[in-house]
């Protein structure tokens, strides 16, 4: 009887942790999200709810410059650097030249 | 999705392969230290992309592969504490320790959350002031300085029961590590880009100089791959040697100087062993001093078990697992993360060795380079 309680209880666990590895909140990958708004109450975690293609989530901007519309790449609920337009743009370019060239 | 569609895009995708055909000459091996690209590279199929010239190899990039036994067993101790809440990332949980997993600790009873961030840490530590809320602090220099931000903040919120055990490396020792190894094969370095976004390019144009070997900084996406693989095979082609940056959406070349403020505050360099590996000097990170009283690692003596990556066990086949024709087995992720042998050098994988069974911990983390093999093969 306790291998099979103990058996459902792993089951159930190995489900949960299924479906939170399969969440876009993968360890390992920050990915871009535009800043919603602000919050500056605490000097020292300034937050902001960030959007994800649709998921929003509260992160910290503590170490990024930012304004409403712009992009952070948040990594562990901590935006890490944001994203620069025009370098974005330029890279876009390069490849489309490479897909002329090639 | 802005910022990554357009970089996912097919024409794009193909442009760049048929470049790196152009490009190609002879045969290069390319090395990348993240398990962000990794996964990405196995999820989107990309060696098949390429020439068979051009080889991939996957070095010691995922914190939760390379984190050591006894720290494993370290965590798993504390867990079973009952003053104790252990919080982890969710990567961590079925990682072998040198007898059980997290997850099998977590079915018997122990108090242990999966968080995606380590400031909920700070929150469960409020929120339970009459328990030792322990966050099991893993990473490279990405993660770090965020597990730094939650200590701040609990200090900052005069928290007495939030704790780290800590877990942290960094990747140039590893890199120095790499190709100072007589039997290196690697020609040329992808270096991970999100790790770059925060300490910047400096220590790689130093080991890039000194090793002759070129560095591209590159990001996630199927086209900032292919990228960064077709500039480094530009650089091996014409024989130069220098850091590029081909992720420069992300990355300044200064990498942010508030997180490596907070780092230097907080963390000091120290030895670390990472699995499968072994010792690499002065390549992790500790708390400082002053932070002794929140540096969970003070609470246990370390662990008899396995702290030694040298031994022999930590890398058997599970003795209940053992199949009788195959006798003592070695789990070779070591080698592979080291560039020495590829997956398909290894007698277990996918057999003995799955997802479901797993025997070492690259083929336990989604991001490990065994897992992500099998996942995606």
């Amino acid at each position: 009887m306790c291998d099979i309680i103990h058996f459902f209880r792993t089951y159930c666990l190995l489900l949960k942790l299924d479906k939170y590895n399969k969440d876009f909140t993968n360890m390992c990958l920050a990915i871009p999200g535009r800043i919603l708004s602000l919050d500056d109450s605490i000097p020292e975690l300034k937050m902001a709810k960030v959007d994800f293609s649709g998921i929003v989530k509260n992160i910290c901007v503590q170490w990024v410059d930012v304004s409403i519309g712009d992009y952070v790449l948040a990594h562990a609920g901590m935006a890490i650097s944001v994203v620069n337009a025009e370098e974005a743009e330029e890279t876009l370019k390069d490849l489309k030249q490479l897909t002329i060239d090639c | 999705m802005k910022y990554i569609d357009e970089y996912r895009d097919k024409e794009q995708v193909q442009s760049l392969v048929r470049a790196i055909r152009q490009v190609v000459t002879r045969p290069w091996h390319i090395m990348e230290i993240c398990g962000g690209q990794t996964h990405a590279i196995a999820r989107y199929r990309l060696e098949e992309m390429l020439p068979e010239e051009v080889k991939l190899l996957h070095g010691p990039g995922c914190p939760v592969c390379v984190t050591p036994v006894g720290i494993i067993d370290r965590a798993i101790g504390l867990a079973k504490r009952p003053d104790v809440i252990l919080a982890s990332f969710g990567d961590m949980m079925r990682v072998p320790g040198s007898r059980e997993d997290l997850l099998q600790v977590k079915a018997n009873g122990a108090d242990i959350r999966m968080l995606y961030s380590p400031l909920d840490a700070v929150s469960l530590a409020a929120g339970h002031p009459d328990k030792k809320v322990i966050f099991f602090a893993i990473g490279f220099e990405t993660t770090a300085p965020v597990h730094m931000m939650a200590l701040k903040e609990a200090v900052r919120r005069k928290l007495e029961n939030f704790y780290l055990l800590t877990s942290l490396f960094t990747v140039p020792p590893a890199i120095e590590a790499i190709l100072s190894d007589p039997e290196s094969r690697v020609d040329g370095f992808l270096t991970a880009g999100h790790v770059c976004a925060i300490t910047g390019n400096e220590a790689y144009h130093l080991l890039a100089k000194k090793y002759k070997t070129p560095m591209v900084v590159t990001g996630f996406e199927p086209a900032d791959l292919l990228l960064g693989i077709y500039r480094c095979l530009l650089q091996l082609e014409a024989g130069i040697y220098k850091v590029e940056n081909a992720y420069k959406r992300a990355v300044p070349e200064e990498g942010n100087p508030a997180a490596r403020a907070l780092m230097d505050e907080t963390l000091e360099l120290c030895d670390q062993e990472w699995r499968g590996i072994g010792v690499i000097p002065q390549s992790g990170l500790q708390l400082k001093e002053i932070f002794a009283r929140q540096d969970a690692s003070h609470f246990l003596p370390v662990p008899e078990a396995v702290s030694n990556a040298e031994d022999e066990s930590a890398y058997q086949v599970r003795p209940d697992k053992k199949p009788s024709s195959m006798g003592r087995g070695r789990c070779i992720a070591g080698d592979i993360m080291r560039g020495t042998k590829q997956t398909k050098d290894c007698p277990f994988f996918g057999t003995l060795c799955t997802p479901d069974h797993p025997v070492g911990a690259p083929m336990v983390s989604s991001e490990g380079v065994c897992a992500a093999y099998y996942r995606y093969k």
